[in-house]
């Protein structure tokens, strides 16, 4: 059970230091789309972990799977649709 | 159906091929939160986030088949129906309403699960390998709690705070997602759920990352931003001063001005201070070498001194014949593709025209406002000498590019030379 803790920080501090890195000198236009999708994909991590913990069946945790479900697909679509809008709102000045 | 043989393959997936499809998606959202930093790239990272957020859906789709699939489906469909809503509709902006708030749904969910853990504690499995059990299990749970509350409370600020409204929006929307990333990696690590762990922390600190940065344009710290405190005081009043500001990278600004036909360039006190001239004569260099038509414009109050623009050029090797006087520049800027104002502000505010009560009415203008897009380089939106607001930050064709005159040139610089092969070459 240890072994396992330490496994899942292991994983954790390494993909902390991949997150850092990984976002760097964002452009302003891209700001809102980025942080949109950002959410969508902390909301898709606990759609991900729920079917496991709803395994009982004892109603509460399906309900929640399925909300966070709709709630990750609703970010998910409104952050690509955000960032379509917003590069071609750019464009559209350029011409 | 089958109902045994379902559920044998369910085993056989849910083993190996579940948890590979969730790596790839983990990998397809590293990849596509990467190229959503740059502009060119940004269509294709949000082809890798959907790619990576079609994948999950399988995977969950899969996993969940012993709860109740339909369901699911349904989730997904009202997921998708409330994204198209959202995404949609309102302004480009986020703005307020509910777009913030989903940032902080990942985390409210993540708390949920966690309290329905603390109500029903037989219904939580505890044959995961990595799974925690007793007081260890309470404590990550109690974490997760708290910071799914923290991300409700952070959206909640950036929908309806006083953040709503102000440019800083996405920095608070950043920190919610921040936090609900945190709620879900110690859900992840309460199950013993490895991917999960692995994408919460993934978004725990690049939603923090984000939030810096957009803080950090803005002069302030993320909470400052979020509760509305700190900040400057003459920043903030100088930020209200102005309703339609847009702002924009160099990546921006190089990818405008590799497609110009005309550009003229306006230095102002700011080129001087900041020793830029060397980096602009650069960037005007590589845009006559793409076959560009480029100019300075010189205004006889540009800098500290009368000829103090036409030293520092002299100083870079600027050619005499692509230095205009003022009203030579405006009839070229009347057909340019792009004016890029390098540090100048009293002298290119359209108040000198049009606003007798102004402190500058009267004074010569280069009217940069004639050219098809402006882009103005600027550490930030503080007046200049005369202490007056410049209505050009307003216009609809204006960009302001904020930031240390001589870095922001270089960045430029360093964009158009990876688009011009020969300036490379050279």
């Amino acid at each position: 059970m240890t072994g396992g803790l330490l496994i899942a920080l292991y994983l954790f501090t390494l993909a902390g230091f991949l997150g850092l890195d990984v976002i760097r000198k964002v452009p302003p236009t891209l700001y809102g789309a980025l942080a949109t999708c950002m959410g969508a994909v902390a909301a898709i991590a606990v759609a991900v972990a729920l079917p496991a913990s709803g395994a009982g069946g004892n109603g509460t945790p399906v309900i929640l799977s399925v909300c966070a479900v709709a709630v990750a697909s609703a970010g998910i679509v409104s952050g690509l649709l955000r960032t379509a809008r917003a590069l071609r709102e750019r464009r559209d000045q350029r011409r | 159906m089958n109902v045994v043989m379902n559920v044998a393959t369910v085993d056989a997936l849910g083993n190996f091929a579940v948890p590979i499809v969730y790596i790839a998606s983990a990998v397809f959202f590293i990849l596509g939160l990467k190229m959503m930093c740059r502009v060119r790239s940004a269509r294709r990272g949000v082809t890798l986030l959907g790619l990576g957020f079609v994948l999950a859906l399988a995977g969950l789709v899969v996993e969940a088949a012993h709860l109740d699939p339909k369901l699911v489906l349904v989730g997904i469909a009202a997921g998708l129906v409330l994204g198209l809503i959202v995404g949609l509709g309102g302004k480009v902006e986020l703005g307020a309403g509910i777009a913030p708030l989903l940032a902080a749904a990942g985390g409210v969910a993540a708390a949920l699960v966690a309290v329905a853990a603390f109500l029903g504690e037989e219904a939580w499995p505890s044959g995961g390998a990595l799974a925690l059990e007793g007081g260890l299990r309470g404590a990550v749970l109690g974490l997760a709690i708290a910071s799914g509350l923290a991300s409700f409370v952070l959206g909640v600020l950036a929908a309806m705070g006083p953040a709503a409204r102000a440019s800083g929006q996405p920095s608070v929307v950043a920190l919610a997602a921040s936090a609900s990333g945190l709620a879900s990696a110690m859900v992840g690590f309460a199950l013993g759920n490895p991917i999960v762990v692995t994408v919460g922390g993934l978004v725990a600190t690049a939603g923090w990352t984000l939030a810096a940065i957009v803080a950090s344009a803005l002069g302030r710290s993320p909470l400052d931003v979020a509760l509305g405190s700190g900040g400057k005081a003459a920043e903030s009043s100088t930020r209200d001063d102005y309703h339609n500001v847009k702002a924009c990278g160099p990546e921006e600004t190089a990818m405008v001005l590799e497609n110009a036909r005309k550009v003229v360039l306006v230095p102002g006190y700011g080129m001087a201070a900041a020793q830029a001239q060397h980096a602009l004569a650069e960037i005007a260099k590589m845009l006559s070498l793409r076959g560009a038509t480029v100019v300075y414009a010189i205004h006889p109050a540009a800098g500290l001194i009368p000829g103090h623009m036409n030293i520092l050029l002299d100083e870079a090797k600027v050619p005499a014949a692509q230095i205009l006087e003022w009203e030579a520049a405006n009839a070229e800027l009347a057909d340019a593709d792009v004016a890029l104002v390098v540090g100048a502000n009293d002298i290119v505010n359209p108040a000198t025209l049009n606003d007798a009560t102004s402190a500058v009415f009267g004074m010569p203008l280069i009217e940069v406002g004639r050219a098809r897009a402006v882009f103005v380089i600027k550490r930030s939106l503080r007046p200049g000498a005369a202490g007056v607001k410049n209505a050009l930050f307003d216009l609809p064709q204006t960009n302001m590019v904020l930031g240390d005159a001589k870095k922001v040139l270089q960045a430029i610089g360093v964009e158009l030379k990876a688009q011009t092969p020969t300036a490379a070459a050279a």
